[in-house]
């Protein structure tokens, strides 16, 4: 009789020292449909196994030479991570020599007398098992090799991202921060960089989501972010654009919880927007009571663009102060007894670190107490103010050849009530005066100036807001808030801008006249007031003063113009 | 005479130790499946097993250790409870058991029965191989 034909067939090794029960189990194997090899010792065994790689073992415990519990324990040891069965050919007689069995590697027993009945439902079983273990081996291979390759995917949209959002000015003197290298891709973002009048804007966010979804929102995010900063846009418009493009390309479950501030080293202040994140903090060197930076707002990419609010609010700075900005893993580190870290141990944390210079490593170190291992998801920037004088220029790229840029023109814009309530003109003004070549080198000072004329004469012109408000920190508020309601009521009113560019020489002037529809001051009263340099008031006047070639007041207060003069074309 | 006939035939020999009821000499059955199972091969077996066989037996009486004994008397076991020689296969199992308790003292009464088992076994197995002639 010819052996039935098996689509399972495997190759059998066959050890026994016993010819007869050798020859016998061959000739059932056979019969199964499957391929027999066989030895009459251990060492022959393995030998073969070693040569033939056969896929079910079966295996006298007792043989000269080699032992079948030794041999057992070597063809497991060769095969590695896949299963060979290995039938043990023993009577089920004493319990000792099972549990040897069991110990070297054996997967089941055959008791003789052989029953074919019984061997064949034995095999078939381990064959279920090796194959069993053979899909587990390739799952896991295969899963190992989806799982380089998206780390290899991450790598490159990291790379790609770098590129796109790079961290900007973070390296800037007065930053210190925590990231993970990987952070991007737990959703944290964390931005800087420098506005045209050398202010610093900085945006800490936090998508939901994990992974590549995360990651590729953070993009749009960062071009926005910096090329508007870069523009001279204020954090309003700013964050109006990045809302309305992330509620445009995102999923609606997907969302981005964010902090965005201006850092003004000239106005000393430090404007904030929070939408969702955790409570920032303002650190007082003074002792003074700590101000959260609450969450006012829902997070970007949720409301759609006409319910979406922009308003910020603005905090004086001093030169010790700390700014400091937290993901929620910082929050939500937890420790082994899956305790949280949690608000009250922050704040303990800044109760016992009054120096502010000190605070930053305190909360690393307390984290690190607390959890004993570290996270990737925790992110942190503390922020200072540095000495206006010693920040570094703004660089713009410039792209042009130069060879058009125009050099004898006026122009006058006038700006009426409903487009100062939600329309910033410097970064246009800004663009249209780089067409200059000769004035790219003070384009800061410009920005500068040109910023503070715009809202002097907005704030204390048009709103006729009293700057006197600005002497403490509570007046500081309430100022802000004046501004806000009255800005959004506003309903007359004026802001004009004249430009006038002649050559002059070898160069040539730019003249900035700002004219506004308030009340006007007398500016012999007001200039003659001692400048104090850093109280929260008077800064203006001084910075338009140093950053301009020449500047004044017109008689009544309503209209001031300023000079940018240059020696030769870029 | 014909396996089957031999199946019942009464133990005359010696008592085992221990009260077990005696197994048959030959189990036919077993023969049976041996012949279905090894088709053209099954006379060969049949060779093979009786001269294992006095292979295993050799290594009975030489041995003294109980250690070696009991593992030749347990391989022996194997190969008749596979050919279906019972009652030798109970011997062969008599003789494993009463190794592991430690002492050689008695092993020969063990062994002699095994012996007159066997001469028995090679005469029954001699005629069934008979049946097929080169």
């Amino acid at each position: 009789m010819k052996p039935p034909v098996n689509e399972e067939a495997l190759t059998v090794l066959i050890a026994d020292d016993n010819m007869t029960d050798r020859m016998l189990l061959s000739s059932i194997v056979r019969r199964q449909g499957h391929a027999v090899i066989t030895a009459s010792n251990g060492q022959e065994a393995i030998e073969l196994f070693r040569q033939q790689r056969p896929q079910l073992v079966l295996l006298d415990a007792m043989m000269p030479v080699m032992d079948g519990f030794e041999a057992a324990r070597t063809i497991k040891q060769l095969a590695g991570e896949a299963l060979v069965p290995i039938i043990f050919l023993t009577s089920l007689t004493e319990e000792q020599a099972l549990v040897r069995c069991l110990d070297a590697g054996g997967d089941d027993f055959l008791a003789k007398p052989y029953n074919q009945v019984i061997l064949a439902a034995k095999i078939k079983a381990m064959d279920r098992l090796r194959r069993l273990q053979a899909t587990v081996l390739e799952q896991r291979d295969l899963i190992t090799r989806h799982h380089d390759y998206l780390l290899n995917e991450q790598r490159v949209a990291k790379a790609v991202f770098d590129q796109i959002a790079h961290s900007g000015c973070l390296d800037a003197p007065n930053v210190r921060y925590l990231q993970s290298p990987y952070a991007l891709f737990n959703g944290d973002l964390l931005l800087a960089a420098y506005t045209p009048s050398g202010d610093m804007h900085v945006l800490l966010g936090d998508f939901t989501g994990h992974g590549l979804p995360a990651a590729v929102g953070a993009m749009p995010l960062a071009e926005v972010f910096y090329g508007m900063t870069a523009k001279g846009y204020g954090l309003a418009e700013i964050l109006r654009e990045m809302n309305a493009k992330l509620k445009r390309i995102l999923p609606v479950d997907m969302f981005c919880c964010a902090t965005l501030l201006r850092l003004s080293f000239q106005r000393c202040t430090v404007e904030v927007w929070n939408g969702g994140m955790p409570d920032g903090y303002l650190h007082r060197q003074d002792g003074s009571k700590r101000v959260a930076l609450v969450s006012r707002h829902l997070p970007l990419g949720v409301l759609p663009a006409t319910r979406f609010e922009d308003q910020t609010e603005v905090w004086p700075l001093a030169p010790g102060d700390r700014v400091l900005l937290l993901s929620d893993g910082v929050i939500e580190t937890s420790n082994a007894q899956d305790e949280s870290f949690g608000v009250e141990r922050l704040e303990r944390v800044f109760d016992t670190h009054k120096d502010p210079e000190s605070l930053f490593e305190g909360i690393l170190q307390a984290l690190e107490d607390f959890r004993g291992e570290s996270r990737d998801d925790v992110s942190m920037v503390q922020l200072a103010l540095i000495d206006a004088q010693r920040q570094p220029p703004a660089s713009l790229i410039y792209s042009d050849s130069g060879q058009s840029s125009p050099l004898d023109w006026s122009a006058m814009f006038e700006f009426r009530a409903d487009t100062l309530r939600r329309f910033n003109p410097l970064p246009y003004i800004l663009q249209l005066l780089q067409e200059i070549h000769g004035l790219r080198s003070q384009s800061g000072e410009l920005y500068s100036v040109l910023a503070e004329l715009y809202s002097n004469a907005l704030e204390h012109g048009v709103l006729e807001l009293d700057s006197a408000l600005k002497r403490d920190a509570a007046g500081f508020s309430r100022y802000y808030a004046l501004r806000n309601e009255r800005l959004a009521a506003l309903e007359d009113g004026y802001i004009r801008l004249h430009l006038q560019v002649r050559p002059q020489g070898v160069g040539g002037v730019l003249r900035i006249v700002v004219e506004d529809s308030g009340k006007g001051f007398d500016p012999a009263k007001v200039l003659a007031r001692a400048p104090s340099v850093h109280g929260l008031s008077g800064r203006g006047v001084n910075l338009v003063r140093q950053l301009s070639s020449s500047s004044g007041w017109s008689e009544d207060g309503r209209s001031v113009h300023v000079e940018f003069t240059w020696e030769s074309q870029a | 005479m014909t396996i089957e006939h031999l199946a019942g035939e009464p133990l005359t020999v010696h008592k085992p130790s221990h009260e077990q009821p005696e197994k048959p000499h030959v189990d036919p059955t077993a023969l049976a499946a041996l012949e279905d199972v090894m088709e053209d091969e099954y006379p060969l077996l049949l060779d093979t097993f009786l001269s294992d066989s006095q292979l295993r037996l050799n290594e009975l009486h030489r041995s003294h250790d109980v250690v070696e004994l009991g593992h030749a008397a347990h391989s022996f076991k194997g190969s008749s409870s596979n050919m279906g020689a019972m009652r030798l296969a109970q011997l062969c199992s008599e003789l494993e058991q009463y190794c592991r308790q430690g002492t050689p003292d008695g092993v020969d009464a063990y062994v002699q029965r095994i012996d007159s088992e066997f001469a028995l076994v090679l005469k029954l197995y001699s005629e069934e191989r008979a049946r097929f002639p080169d």
